[in-house]
């Protein structure tokens, strides 16, 4: 096999010998021109004008939203400020003919739940205002007696929130804190050069995620 | 008349001079006099230097002489390649042509032109981006006047219209080419705008240097006027003096031809540039931040909804995350895991709160200055940033 | 949780959309006066030249004799890149021609365009990607 057969492998099956039927590809044609004519499709309704009337011709916008992603100049509704023309516009168009609209950001009349994608779930805050005073102070208490046994977690499950609000109201003491960043420290010498280089890449991701870059 | 001293006559009437260019140069590093210098010379050390009347200088003038603006072919065709009015006379562009740090008095150097102009175009920039994005978070803003009018960017508008530099600076220099030199340090203007921060020097050095105080005391930029270690001197000096060109220019065309015609010029040469905002948003915490934008601002708090996916055991996953609050959609992203969804989906609706814009034509408080402007219409004013 | 921005590199001027700069900043001429091929290049001095010049003010004219060599002429651009012409035996108003292409000219290499458009601009409607949209019914 020479050179330039290699360079392109798809070649060879269509080289035609006395043994092997002929293999056509069934992309196009013999020409680009007749490939073209043969793929042309007739327009979609909703890309024509109505012609029912001859005039006034078109009496009203073909609104035909792209299969694309919005990008961010494209305000949603609820962020448009009260003045701006749009927001009423838009209003009128959700109380006139709510079928008349697609399902982009900016114009979608508001559907029933059904209808909205599945919720993810993730960590999410779910605040519940149910610490008092003195739970607090016995939050403390516990966590400056035995910062081992009386854990975030643990005091969360006790008192029934969540462990950052523990955190914030029962810091540890700081030798413990101390004590919790060597034995991490201890773990991370342990680590291999996969797994560190795997560490630092998550954390050059995130960055990147968060420029935009990714 | 100064006291003239017959016994050194002979020395320069012996020499036969044909040009001023055979006239030797003595003393070529010591300091030059200037005889257009308004300031009072000190009389006896420099006695013996002053010439003759009639004779030529024999000292080399930092920049070129007003009068030979007239015969540069090249500044005449600058003058026309920027379509500058007829009511600027080209000594007036010749002079905006030289720097401080080639020249440093201040009645042939450009610097009190860069100054007006400067002023000029801040505002003019400033007004724009603040009534076509309303809503831009303030480090953003600054960026963005930067992209507009910053030293690099009037550097390159000024390279793009055909100005080039000297090799050195001096007066035999043809006057329509640039003329700076690096010699000087890093050129940093503490008179352009902003006050040395007090906490500059150590012993306020804890003190936390914020938004708000960048605006009432640092330069139009939000840089802290004493540079301190600027890297890349050259480059940063090289900056400077080509953008103190565009700035003079401006100052130049206010000064003989309006503020009108200043404001024509900014527009079409530096509004007219595009700039991409959103390529300059980088954030922290935007799920966080969003969830204090719908609280702030009375909205229901905002869940992620999964659109589309190509499966969990896809080998390259697609997730398509929307952001809703309530019914209404706030963003979308889409990345290969979960939670990067979510974050961008985040970050693409605090994007599109802070880049709302009323429309391409903004009205700037500046046009109700021109006749017959119609009446004002408050343009939407934001509330701050979110945190 | 704030907000921080990067710098942003300054590009995004486009000649024309706001203010128009001719990108031909210099036009140098050579001609010869013994030379039999510099006659046109002579006679464009004489004749054409100073209505040329005084219609384009914005270039910079240069003219000056090469003796023994054929005429040139040379456009300079602000991109830095000069464009060379040589016009031995040309007629004056061939020469012309000639200087109106250097005038007109950018300074930018001679690049076949194969596309329609050509900008800078995102499209408007975005790039279509297969999971957004209910899809259409061909």
């Amino acid at each position: 096999m020479d050179v330039r057969t290699l360079s392109r492998p798809a070649t060879q099956l269509l080289k035609t010998t006395r043994q092997t039927l002929p293999l056509t590809t069934s992309r196009g044609h013999k020409t680009t021109a007749r490939t073209k004519r043969a793929l042309k499709i007739a327009p979609h309704d909703s890309f024509l004008p109505s012609r029912s009337q001859p005039f006034p011709a078109a009496d009203h916008i073909i609104y035909n939203p792209p299969s694309s992603e919005a990008s961010p100049e494209h305000t949603p509704f609820i962020f448009l400020p009260a003045n701006d023309p749009r927001r009423e516009a838009i209003q009128r168009m959700r109380l006139a003919s709510p079928e008349a609209l697609g399902s982009v950001a900016g114009a979608a009349s508001p559907e029933d739940d059904a209808d909205l994608p599945p919720a993810m779930s993730y960590p999410r805050r779910r605040a519940q205002y149910n610490l008092t005073e003195d739970d607090m102070a016995e939050m403390r208490r516990l966590r400056n007696e035995d910062p081992l046994t009386w854990s975030t977690n643990a005091l969360s499950k006790k008192f029934n929130c969540s462990p950052i609000i523990v955190s914030i109201a029962a810091p540890a003491p700081a030798e413990h804190k101390k004590w919790l960043e060597e034995k991490a420290e201890r773990r991370r010498e342990r680590w291999g050069p996969i797994k560190t280089q795997a560490r630092e890449d998550r954390g050059r991701r995130a960055e990147m995620l968060y420029r935009g870059e990714i | 008349m100064k006291g003239i001293r017959p016994s050194r006559w002979g020395g320069q009437l012996l020499h036969a001079r044909s040009s001023p260019a055979t006239i030797p140069r003595r003393n070529f590093l010591a300091s030059t006099v200037r005889c257009q210098s308004t300031v009072q010379e000190p009389a006896e050390d420099l006695i013996d230097q002053i010439p003759e009347e009639g004779e030529t200088l024999p000292r080399k003038l930092p920049s070129p002489l007003p009068e030979k603006a007239l015969q540069s072919a090249k500044l005449a065709a600058l003058h026309s390649r920027l379509s500058l009015s007829k009511k600027i006379p080209l000594q007036t562009l010749a002079r905006a042509l030289v720097t401080p740090s080639a020249d440093p008095n201040s009645s042939f150097n450009n610097a009190n032109l860069a100054f007006l102009g400067s002023t000029i175009i801040n505002y003019h920039v400033a007004e724009y981006i603040t009534c076509k994005w309303p809503r831009l978070p303030m480090v953003i803003h600054y960026e963005a006047l930067r992209a507009f009018s910053g030293p690099e960017s009037l550097a390159q508008i000024s390279r793009r219209w055909g100005v080039e530099a000297a090799a050195a600076p001096g007066e035999e220099v043809d006057p329509g080419l640039l003329q700076w030199t690096s010699n000087s340090g890093p050129l940093v203007g503490t008179r352009w705008g902003g006050y040395v921060r007090a906490e500059t020097d150590r012993k306020h050095s804890f003190y936390r240097r914020g938004m708000s105080s960048r605006v009432v005391l640092d330069s139009d930029f939000g840089d802290a006027v004493d540079a301190g270690s600027v890297e890349d001197a050259h480059q940063h000096n090289h900056d400077t003096s080509f953008s103190s060109f565009v700035q003079a220019v401006v100052g130049a065309i206010y000064s003989h031809s309006g503020r009108e015609a200043a404001k024509d010029f900014v527009e079409s040469h530096i509004l007219s540039r595009q700039v991409d905002l959103s390529s300059l948003f980088e954030f922290q915490l935007p799920t966080r931040e969003l969830a204090m934008l719908c609280a702030r601002e009375g909205f229901e708090p905002p869940l992620a909804r999964l659109e589309s996916e190509t499966g969990r055991h896809s080998r390259t996953p697609v997730y398509v995350v929307g952001i809703y609050s309530g019914k209404e959609k706030l963003g979308e992203g889409n990345a290969p895991s979960l939670d990067y969804a979510r974050r961008k989906a985040c970050m693409n609706a605090l994007k599109s709160w802070y880049l709302y814009s009323p429309g391409n034509k903004v009205r700037v408080p500046s046009d109700m200055m021109e006749e017959g402007a119609k009446p004002w219409k408050a343009p939407h004013i934001d509330i701050g940033e979110v945190i | 949780m704030t907000v921080k921005a990067l710098r942003a590199i300054p590009s995004g001027g486009k000649n024309g959309l706001g203010a128009f700069i001719l990108q031909c900043k210099k036009l140098e001429f050579h001609y010869c006066d013994w030379a039999g091929s510099s006659k046109g290049m002579n006679g464009f001095i004489k004749s054409l030249l100073p209505r040329f010049a005084a219609a384009n003010p914005q270039i910079e004219f240069s003219i000056s004799p090469r003796p023994g060599k054929h005429p040139v002429l040379t456009g300079h651009y602000i991109n830095g890149r000069t464009k060379p012409i040589c016009v031995r035996n040309l007629s004056p108003y061939e020469i012309l021609e000639k200087l109106e292409l250097l005038r007109d000219a950018s300074g930018e290499k001679l690049k076949r365009t194969n596309k329609a458009v050509t900008s800078t601009k995102p499209s408007v409607r975005g790039i279509w990607s297969p999971y957004h949209g209910k899809g259409m019914i061909v």
